[in-house]
């Protein structure tokens, strides 16, 4: 009876197999010439079979890391494998293709190492799926996949269209000026002017001036006329940010613009009228205010037609490496960097952070770290020390990312009342995933159910 | 005229994008006049392509290199020739004699075929 063939007693049936699969897979003896190279090798490098045997593996595979960092020499010197190292390679028609590579010794059959072997998986599809998941997750320039911003984006275009007042709370770098752009980019003035002005910046006299203008002579240094800011917004949008900082006698001329769209600049008779959309936010309760006496009740009222509230980053901190991946793709160009991602410390630390200063906060962070890092992957030495020594404070809590994925997850469980439907759904992973990560992480829970306060029996 | 040549110990780096050392060569007609080594910091590949042309580079002979690099190069008005392997010396002196096309100067999978040796014959003016 025939033997069937098996992989040690036919050389041929392993170059079939590894022929037939996706990888690219090459070996090198020990003088770094190639002796096999795959069917995919040849596809992703655009290198072919009969040019890449004999040939010295870096000429043929050009690699990022080929000179620096090889991972191939590596795992010769240590014995050690490496395994799905994200490099990339630059194929024979000059693109960088992204990929992940794994290396491990080659032996004979007598044990004795006689070269390397690499395989390498191309991660070209990957990325872009993965740039298509982050556009969904996208909304003008605001990035966020937390349900509360996605309803945002949902009701946005609505808003747009109309001409209604829009009141946007949210704490200090939470975006509130990008929603501002990103309501008057949607809506039919957009083809004029946005003009923003920060209302706590200014002096009071002087925000009168900037925003209603004045005519020459209306008082010492006005030599000429200078139109004011709602009449440059004229046909556009005035965004006026602060607006809780606004002084009483001020919020009177602001409540007669906002209910007549008519004013008189500094020293002017004649009364202007312009066609302005108003979006105003601050970073204060503005019912609060009222309560406390120190906003008018009518110009809140006047204002709060439309009203929107930006989740602080804490609350939504899904979003952190979502908005890392696009802060680093923006500061790429900025400073014409190459800089691929953080390493998994990084992301832990940036993760654990509390951020008062929102997501400005965690670009200032990115920033900070993009100065130090020259390229590759932002390491912990780059981040500012005022973000490790908070790392050192929460060190306690995660040690390791299942650690910190436990925390996160108990935290969303906590926050829905440890209802697990709620939670699948705000994560935007099914029920099943989250059950499953529940298990393997070990994660206590009581016994309510969370869709009510029923106990199980 | 000046040559920079990416360096990896005596031969040509495998990507002029992330390598580390730089050999300058100048050149007066065909008799090399002076050479300089220069460590090329991490930086992003807009300022190496910005420094080779304060560093005035008029050509440069590399190995592989992203279309991304190429373009910087090209818009410094530097001439590239890219898709070269082999020892550094025996690249200068294929360079001067003018046979960078002969197949033992070519990487694999771009002998003289490929689209590094259409640009460089589009980017020479000579």
């Amino acid at each position: 009876m025939n033997q069937p063939d098996t992989i040690g007693s036919n050389p041929n049936l392993l170059e079939t197999i590894l022929g037939s699969i996706g990888d690219g897979v090459f070996t090198v003896d020990e003088d770094w010439k190639i002796t096999f190279f795959n069917q995919a090798a040849e596809t992703i490098t655009g290198v072919p079979r009969e040019e890449a045997i004999g040939s010295r593996c870096c000429d043929v595979f050009r690699a990022s890391i080929c000179e620096t960092d090889c991972a191939l020499r590596q795992t010769m010197n240590t014995g050690k494998p490496i395994v799905n190292r994200a490099v990339y390679i630059i194929n024979s028609e000059g693109k960088r293709i992204p990929i992940s590579i794994s290396t491990s010794l080659l032996r004979d059959n007598k044990g004795r190492i006689i070269g390397g072997v690499e395989s390498f998986r191309d991660l070209t599809h990957v990325e872009r799926l993965r740039k298509e998941l982050q556009k969904s997750y996208s909304f003008e320039d605001i990035v966020s996949k937390s349900p509360a911003m996605q309803k945002i984006f949902e009701i946005l275009p609505t808003i747009s269209l109309s001409d209604s007042t829009v009141l946007i709370e949210g704490e200090s770098g939470t975006g509130k000026e990008l929603i501002a752009r990103a309501i008057h980019n949607l809506s039919s003035r957009k083809n004029k002017r946005l003009i923003t002005v920060n209302c706590g910046a200014l002096p009071d006299t002087l925000l009168e001036s900037e925003l209603f203008g004045y005519k020459a002579g209306a008082f010492t240094d006005a030599r000429k006329d200078k139109p004011g800011r709602f009449q440059l917004a004229d046909g556009g949008t005035l965004f006026l940010d602060e607006i809780g900082d606004v002084s009483s006698a001020l919020q009177v001329r602001l409540l007669r613009v906002l209910q007549e769209r008519t004013f008189e600049p500094l020293g002017d008779v004649e009364t202007v009228k312009v066609d302005v959309r108003i979006i105003a936010a601050t970073n204060q309760n503005l019912a609060e205010l009222v309560e406390k006496g120190s906003f008018r009740r009518d110009l809140f009222y006047r204002i709060n037609i439309i009203h929107m509230i930006l989740p602080p980053l804490r609350d939504r901190k899904e979003d952190i490496p979502l908005l890392i991946e696009h802060f680093i793709g923006k500061l790429n160009q900025i400073h014409g960097k190459d800089i691929n991602g953080v390493s998994p410390d990084v992301l832990k630390i940036v993760m654990n952070h509390d951020y008062p200063g929102n997501i400005r906060e965690l670009e200032n962070v990115l920033e900070h770290a993009f100065v130090l890092c020259s390229g590759g992957i932002i390491l912990a030495q780059h981040l500012p020390d005022g973000l490790l020594a908070s790392k050192t404070a929460s060190a306690s809590t995660a040690e390791t990312m299942e650690e910190l994925e436990a925390q996160f997850l108990t935290t969303a469980l906590e926050r829905n009342n440890w209802n697990r439907t709620a939670v699948a759904k705000e994560l935007g992973i099914h029920k099943t995933t989250l059950y499953r990560k529940i298990h393997k992480l070990n994660i206590t829970l009581p016994d309510m159910d969370g869709r009510n306060s029923r106990h199980h029996k | 005229m000046r040559i920079a040549i990416p360096v990896w110990g005596n031969r040509i780096s495998p990507v002029l994008d992330v390598a580390r050392e730089i050999l300058l060569v100048d050149f007066d007609q065909q008799s090399e006049i002076n050479r300089l080594k220069l460590p090329i910091e991490r930086d992003p590949i807009s300022e190496r392509a910005i420094s080779l042309k304060r560093n005035g580079v008029d050509d440069v002979l590399c190995g592989a290199v992203s279309d991304m690099f190429m373009n910087l190069l090209v818009n410094q008005k530097i001439k590239v020739h890219p898709w070269l392997i082999g020892d550094v010396e025996d690249v200068l002196k294929a360079f001067i004699a003018d046979r960078l096309s002969e197949p033992c100067y070519r990487m694999p999978g771009c002998c003289g075929q490929g689209r590094g040796y259409r640009r460089r014959r589009g980017n020479r003016t000579s």
